[in-house]
């Protein structure tokens, strides 16, 4: 029997390690963390990880052959392929903090396994790393190995929060990269016997370890941009009457640009965009390629531009004050169907709103008051450490930031309303409703364009919606930064 | 009987009005323009654009219902629907230099309307434009109406040079934009119509005006973006030794993605690409948005990074200095199965390696070799303006020859530039040409075309974009 032990029991991880289990029973596969309280969730009926599918492939396979432990040398040591699948989070101080990946839990990952192994053992890595750490991490087996044979394979995820499940079911490749040696193709062609039990051989793609390598922070940095890029175009729609849908949907026809990931917004966010682009930016700064490195910059850029717009657009609405005043935001999660919160919009326009002094009502459905108040209270890249490591929540935050447990109750008393992810429900609110309860003038500040400008005008709002053409209430305030 | 009239022979005007007429028999369509060589050519045996199938398409339908006339004030009074095409050049003095859309012939184009005009006309903005073009023309037009009613439309074209005609017979989208008026949506229709005889209608996208400006400008300003992006992901390939390919191929296997444009290359070219993102750039920044105008500049920065990297890299792998060696450059056209040379990466190239002193003999299947010569004699953004108003008889450059063949320009030669993907490079006697070159011999392959195993096995130092570097390459460090 085959045996997987992985690593991490996190976001990539645990559902990868979960449908690996379901479409191969004859494989054994475990999954550890240090951390007691997660691995306890896993075992329990209250999943840490709210994906859709997941709660039920993990039941089919637990107990079977998917297992959940904190005794990580023993199972590291029984493997036969161990995934690593630690926390890579983005230094916050020394050189590249900001932007170079922490290598700290690789680091040490990697001597715990030099340490307990017995066995050949091929190395996985699934999380995201800059490139050339294979190497780093192959130095580090190879001079603690007595005698033990390691082989080192990039197995980037591409997985979308909120469709995980159904991505790593018919996902559109799976990349697996490795040493050009006859024992590196040996261990990537078992690698891909894994795979392939589910996966059509046509979409298993095998490269070199570092075009593996880079091909995750590349992707990336490509689906970020058509965001930004879009989100760029809406700034220009705003300020000359075009109309942001009707250009991306233009645009999108093109066969050659197509049709996806050109929805403007108030922002992107999840754990991988913005992190792999400093990631990226780094890397190019460290091979002395400043031009390259600049280019890549410039799609957090825009981020961040569209973030502040969209704060300075609610401000100078309201007679550039807000001071006081109710602002009810739907929505805190990074994108619908999830509650992810990491690098969330949400925590940069709720800041900006509270650092000019508003009050503000927030109700998202999937996302926990506690983590809420986490976010807000935490400093940046904080999250991508370990939770025992996290600061404690703030006591004076409570004092502006009130958690709702619905959009009406958010909303009440409001002079202005936020929609900061693309939840559903938000489609079919009662805005008449909403309005009625609300000071006057009454603003909707749409940051995902899921409602109807001209439905509400109606009712009596006066409307932002991110790249359309402006209210004549907005026009006569311009924004300026 | 409909009439139509389009203002511009060009590499837009000229293959759509062709098209249309072959669709539509039973309108009536003519091209005018003020350049008498240029109508003449329309009506000869020899066309002045070169694009696949063309040919074909105007021997179809000339002296039926598809003319070319230097009457342009007659056939722009007769007309119910005039097609504006004229050229929009790149400002290279004032304000706005180096970016802006020089708006010169439209407006006059706009005036010569008004003055000829004797009925209602749809008038329909066809080349490129700034986003509000059509509020201007839309001006001019009623400040000298004399009781004529005009309706602007916008309605870009978005055709790739070397498939025109394909594009136009089976185009993505069409985009219509027109005022979101009663008469604005019924002159929207009227167009609608015209494109609906060979145009499934879902494909026709109608919009409001600025949307329809603004579109044209931001689709190609994507497409750009992506090739930028690959190239800047092929520099840090080199660097790496990760390859550019394997990369792109990962990437586009993406559906949100997607795998076209991902073919890292010495740079992009074509008429539309800089010029449409320069003209982004500056529309931002008149609308008060540096942060965006930045953004897009950045597109423009990569690609002429890539081409002075390109160039370090052929100087630096041989000994720093080039002086007097003849380099051998393989492709003109700014892409294949075009004799298009405006913005090529090879006017760049050359141009970086003359400034070396380099001997440069240059092979290109379509490019005449007086082109070549004009190309690099003339200053950026010249080839926008009429060829009339084109500077002449550029003194020919000494340090560059043009030959008949491949093998005659790689005789004796110490480098091979690979700058356009023409197939016939593909399958080249490499053998043969390596035993004629100065030693050592190294090829650059700009377009990613050649296997580079299997020239080295025949001798070659190789270099490909984005390709893990030559032992010899990775010795010799190219530096800006």
């Amino acid at each position: 029997m085959v045996k997987i032990c992985c690593i991490g029991a996190g976001y990539v991880g645990g559902p990868t390690m979960a449908v690996i289990a379901l479409k191969c029973p004859a494989i054994e596969v475990v999954v550890v963390d240090i951390s007691e309280p997660r691995i306890a969730g896993w075992n329990s009926e209250r999943l840490p990880i709210y994906e859709p599918g997941l709660d039920d492939v993990v039941r089919q396979c637990r107990g079977r052959n998917l297992f959940f432990s904190t005794e990580v040398h023993r199972h590291v040591g029984d493997a036969d392929i161990v995934f690593v699948s630690v926390n890579t989070p983005t230094k916050t101080c020394g050189l590249g903090a900001g932007k170079a990946a922490d290598l700290t839990y690789w680091e040490s990952a990697a001597r715990m396994i030099a340490d307990v192994s017995r066995s050949d053992k091929i190395v996985v890595e699934k999380s995201t790393v800059p490139v050339k750490t294979a190497e780093a991490i192959e130095k580090i087996l190879v001079h603690n190995s007595r005698g033990v044979r390691y082989q080192i394979l990039s197995n980037p995820e591409f997985l979308a929060e909120g469709t995980a499940v159904q991505d790593l079911f018919a996902p559109d490749r799976v990349l697996i990269g490795g040493r050009e040696t006859p024992e590196g193709r040996a261990a990537v062609a078992r690698l891909r016997d894994v795979y392939a039990q589910w996966v059509p051989g046509d979409r298993i793609i095998t490269t070199n370890l570092w075009s593996a390598e880079l091909s995750k922070l590349a992707a990336n940095a490509f689906l970020a941009q058509r965001i930004s890029s879009v989100n760029a175009i809406s700034a220009l729609c705003e300020a000359t009457g075009a109309d942001v849908t009707e250009v991306a949907h233009s645009v999108g026809r093109d066969a050659r640009i197509g049709p996806r990931f050109l929805s403007a917004s108030v922002g992107f966010g999840g754990s991988c965009f913005q992190k792999d682009i400093l990631n990226l930016v780094y890397i190019c700064e460290c091979y002395g390629l400043p031009e390259v490195a600049a280019y890549w910059r410039e799609v957090i850029r825009i981020n961040d531009h569209q973030k502040s717009r969209f704060v300075n657009r609610v401000v100078s609405s309201m007679f550039n004050t807000v001071a006081g005043k109710k602002i009810a935001v739907l929505g805190f999660a990074f994108k619908k169907d999830t509650g992810d919160t990491r690098e969330t919009p949400a925590i940069d326009v709720c800041n900006g709103l509270l650092g000019d002094k508003a009050v503000i009502s927030i109700y998202d459905p999937q996302v926990t008051g506690e983590q809420v108040s986490r976010d807000l209270a935490m400093n940046k890249f904080d999250w991508d450490h370990p939770r025992h490591l996290q600061p404690l929540s703030a006591t004076d935050l409570a004092k502006q930031v009130a958690v709702a447990p619905d959009a009406y109750e958010a909303a009440r008393d409001a002079h202005a309303v936020c929609i900061l992810t693309e939840w559903d429900e938000f489609r079919t609110l009662d805005y008449k409703r909403m309005f009625d309860a609300m000071h006057k003038p009454a603003f909707i500040f749409d940051g995902r364009n899921v409602v109807d400008p001209a439905k509400l005008r109606e009712i009596g709002f006066v409307v932002y919606a991110i790249g359309k053409p402006l209210d004549d209430w907005l026009k006569d305030m311009p924004a300026v930064a | 009987m409909v009439k139509i009239c389009c203002i511009g022979a060009g590499y837009v005007g000229g293959p759509t009005m062709a098209v249309i007429a072959l669709k539509c028999p039973d309108i009536e369509v003519v091209v005018v323009d003020i350049s008498k060589p240029r109508i003449e050519a329309w009506n000869s045996d020899t066309l002045p654009i070169y694009e696949p199938g063309l040919d074909d398409v105007v021997k179809q339908c000339r002296g039926r219902n598809l003319f070319f006339s230097t009457d342009v004030e007659k056939h722009v009074a007769e007309a119910d629907i005039i097609f504006v095409s004229v050229n929009t050049p790149t400002k290279t003095r004032g304000l706005g230099a180096g970016k802006a859309a020089d708006l010169t012939y439209w407006e006059s184009a706009a005036r010569m309307i008004a003055d000829v005009s004797k009925s209602d006309k749809i008038v329909v903005e066809k080349s490129t434009v700034p986003v509000k073009t059509a509020e201007a023309i839309e001006k001019i037009l009623t400040h000298n109406s004399k009781g004529i009613n005009y309706q602007i439309l916008s309605n870009p074209e978005f055709l790739a040079e070397g498939t025109a005609i394909e594009d136009l017979f089976k185009p993505d989208r069409v985009l219509i934009g027109g005022r979101e008026t009663p008469e604005g949506r019924k002159a929207v229709q009227v167009l609608k119509d015209v494109y609906a005889h060979w145009v499934p209608e879902d494909r026709i996208l109608t919009t409001n005006l600025w949307s329809a400006e603004l579109s044209k400008l931001a689709a190609n300003a994507f497409l750009a973006q992506r090739i930028s992006s690959v190239n800047a992901i092929s520099a840090l390939c080199e660097a790496t030794g990760a390859n550019v390919s394997e990369v792109a191929y990962a990437v586009g296997k993406d559906t949100r993605i997607g795998p076209k444009f991902l073919n890292a290359s010495v740079g992009f070219g074509g008429s539309c690409f800089q010029k449409d993102i320069l003209n982004l750039v500056y529309i931002c920044e008149c609308n008060g948005l540096p942060e965006v105008a930045n953004y897009w500049k950045q597109v423009i920065r990569i690609n002429d990074y890539q081409k002075s990297r390109f160039v370090n890299r052929v100087v630096a792998s041989m000994f720093n200095t080039v002086a007097g060696k003849k380099i051998a450059v393989l492709g003109f056209a700014f892409k294949k199965d075009t004799g298009d040379t405006r913005e090529t990466p090879a006017i760049d190239v050359c141009k970086g390696l003359l400034g070396d002193k380099a001997q440069i003999s240059i092979y290109d299947p379509q490019v005449t070799e007086d082109q070549i010569q004009r190309d690099l004699a003339m200053n950026k953004f010249d080839w926008d303006h009429p060829m009339h108003l084109q500077p002449t008889s550029p003194t020919a450059i000494k340090q560059v020859s043009c030959v008949w063949d491949a093998y005659e320009a790689t005789k004796g030669a110490h480098g091979v530039c690979i700058l356009t993907e023409w197939d016939e490079f593909k399958t080249l006697d490499y053998q043969k040409i390596f035993d004629n070159m100065q030693k050592p011999a190294f090829v650059f392959d700009g377009r990613n075309i050649v296997d580079p195993e299997k020239l080295r096995e025949i001798g070659f130092i190789v270099y490909s974009i984005g390709k893990p570097l030559d032992a010899w390459l990775k010795d010799m460090p190219a530096v800006a």
